[in-house]
């Protein structure tokens, strides 16, 4: 499977909160910082850490572009995440449930063999959706 | 450089060194008419060929990473601008703009059309202190 096709099956197994496909995604000591700097180092942690995210919120990445050189892939994303309950203490704002949180980012994985070792995101473009009934 | 060369990574090397320098003529080469400009690294990168120089806050750009598409037409870079000691006014570059070492990082990607840059945005990586 070539890098690209790889990562629309990583986004996939993200959407599908498929946990145990997820992991496999990631070298044994995977760092990923996401779009607001916090670092998560372990693959073990990154799926803790997104478990815990869609236990509040609905979340669905769609890849707007990906393309991979070398031992690097980027990819540009979009992602909105669907409050399913208040949750006062959710990672990017507090969210009251039915808001929507969206976000346009680029992002960069560096590849070890057929996992990510590195990722890193930056945001581009965010957008506050409150539930308006 | 030539156009056949447009989305190599030495096209692309060739492009900040022309920023770096403050060649505007040739930075302008590297730019379609209708250029499309998102995010502050992206601007500062542009700015230069479209006002000139004496506006032109002075920054430094380092490539740190690069991943071009197989067909040229699209490049994703990881770019650190440092801010020149002596420069006038702010810093463009907030919020990412770290005081301390005068510069930030950006990740850019550009798309490519007839062999110039149709459209750059950037977005700031930031990296958390650790706690």
């Amino acid at each position: 499977m070539n890098p690209a096709d790889r990562f629309r099956s990583y986004i996939a197994a993200f959407n599908a909160s498929d946990w145990v496909a997820l992991y496999h995604f990631y070298a044994p000591d995977v760092r990923l910082v996401i779009g607001n700097g916090t670092e998560l180092v372990g693959r073990q942690s990154i799926v803790e850490f997104y478990a815990a995210v869609k236990t509040q919120t609905r979340r669905e990445i769609r890849i707007v572009q990906c393309f991979a050189q070398n031992d690097m892939l980027a990819a540009e994303l979009e992602s909105e995440f669907l409050a399913i309950k208040d949750a006062p203490d959710f990672v990017v704002r507090p969210m009251a449930k039915g808001d929507r949180y969206y976000i346009n980012s680029f992002a960069l994985y560096e590849l070890q063999g057929d996992c990510y070792s590195r990722i890193r995101a930056a945001v581009l473009r965010r957008e506050f959706r409150p539930f308006t009934g | 450089m030539r156009d056949c060369d447009a989305g190599s990574r030495t096209w692309f090397e060739a492009y900040l060194d022309a920023f770096n320098r403050g060649d505007i003529a040739q930075l302008a080469d590297y730019h379609a008419d209708a250029l499309l400009v998102e995010g502050e690294v992206a601007s500062l990168l542009t700015r230069k060929a479209v006002r000139g120089p004496s506006r032109t806050p002075h920054a430094r750009m380092e490539l740190v990473s690069f991943v071009g598409s197989a067909e040229r037409l699209r490049i994703a870079a990881e770019i650190r601008a440092t801010w020149v000691d002596g420069s006038e006014g702010p810093s463009p570059l907030d919020p990412a703009f770290a005081a301390d070492d005068r510069s930030t990082t950006a990740f850019v990607f550009l798309d490519i059309a007839a062999g110039r840059v149709a459209r750059i945005r950037s977005a700031p990586l930031i990296v958390a202190p650790s706690a």
